[in-house]
């Protein structure tokens, strides 16, 4: 218990995160691109038909994936806002604003490649339906936090704290996503696999195995971009302290 | 090997999401670097100045 809390404190500080993590970020690359590379060539090529919807249901192994990671970055921002309104704590900060970037991608990526899927299977790219409206305000939300801390960026602190605040509110969303499709009449269909429900559309496991394998790439992937991005985060908020200097004149093999 | 790649009438909407999928993946990863090469010249140019 106590190596637990002590790995908690030490992650809690700027330098021991940059340092513990930077060991991170390879390995987490490396399963990100070889569990993609396998998930979309079984998705694509050896999984079986479905018997309704042909070939077109293929995009289930980027949409669904995708549409996963939007709401649990938007989890993690929810999560990290509360930590740095409440603890105002440094890495708390640096992990909300690396997430934005990312979370918006991915939901951006949910749009388009929903809507790809819709025109066949529904007739139209687009329709005011309650999911993907509610998934529209999910990218405006992504895109609020970022504006609100760019709007006051000469005062990080200030501007997260601020971009929190709005990251805060934006967590009543994520429930009216999720039961959105069962709330409202939609033209949407129900979830493809629940945590209680197991999967509910998907029987075949040779449809089901590439999906959670999509879904195991796309979380490896987004720790690396958002370690990344934290660690961009870190270095120039703290551009003044000493392990900065230390840790850039490292990076380029030079002594400090 | 072309008929791997034919998804019959939903070629369009089957590789038109896989490529916006690689696409913002590698839009992701090619802007997260970039910035942090950025900042880290920065530091170093100011570290430079410094000494």
């Amino acid at each position: 218990m106590n190596r637990i809390v002590k790995f908690y404190h030490e992650m809690g500080s700027p330098p021991s995160f940059y340092r513990i993590t930077q060991h991170w970020l390879m390995p987490m690359l490396l399963l990100a691109l070889g569990l993609t590379a396998y998930g979309l060539i079984e998705g694509l090529f050896f999984a079986p038909k479905d018997y309704q919807q042909g070939d077109s249901y293929r995009i289930i192994f980027v949409h669904v994936p995708a549409a996963w990671m939007s709401m649990f970055i938007y989890a993690i921002i929810g999560i990290c806002g509360i930590i740095t309104f409440v603890w105002r704590m440094k890495v708390a900060e640096a992990v909300m604003m690396a997430s934005v970037p990312i979370g918006a991608l991915f939901t951006a990526v949910t749009l388009l490649t929903g809507m790809l899927w819709g025109k066949p299977m529904w007739g139209t790219y687009w329709d005011w339906d309650a999911r993907m409206t509610s998934q529209l305000i999910l990218l405006f939300l992504y895109i609020g936090v970022a504006g609100m801390y760019a709007a006051y960026e000469e005062d990080p602190r200030k501007a997260a704290r601020l971009a929190a605040l709005v990251a805060i509110i934006g967590l009543v969303n994520l429930p009216i996503i999720r039961y959105s499709v069962y709330w409202w009449t939609s033209i949407h269909q129900t979830s493809s696999i629940t945590l209680t429900g197991g999967s509910e559309g998907i029987h075949s496991w040779d449809m089901l195995r590439p999906l959670l394998v999509m879904a195991l790439a796309t979380k490896f992937y987004y720790i690396y971009s958002m370690l990344t991005r934290a660690h961009t985060y870190l270095l120039k908020t703290e551009a003044k302290k000493q392990w900065v200097a230390q840790a850039v004149s490292k990076k380029s093999g030079a002594k400090p | 090997m072309m008929e791997l790649f034919d998804m019959g009438k939903y070629d369009f909407f089957v590789w038109g999401s896989i490529g916006v999928f690689v696409v913002a993946l590698v839009l992701d990863l090619s802007t997260a670097k970039s910035s942090q090469k950025q900042v880290i010249k920065q530091i170093k140019a100011k570290i430079r100045r410094k000494q």
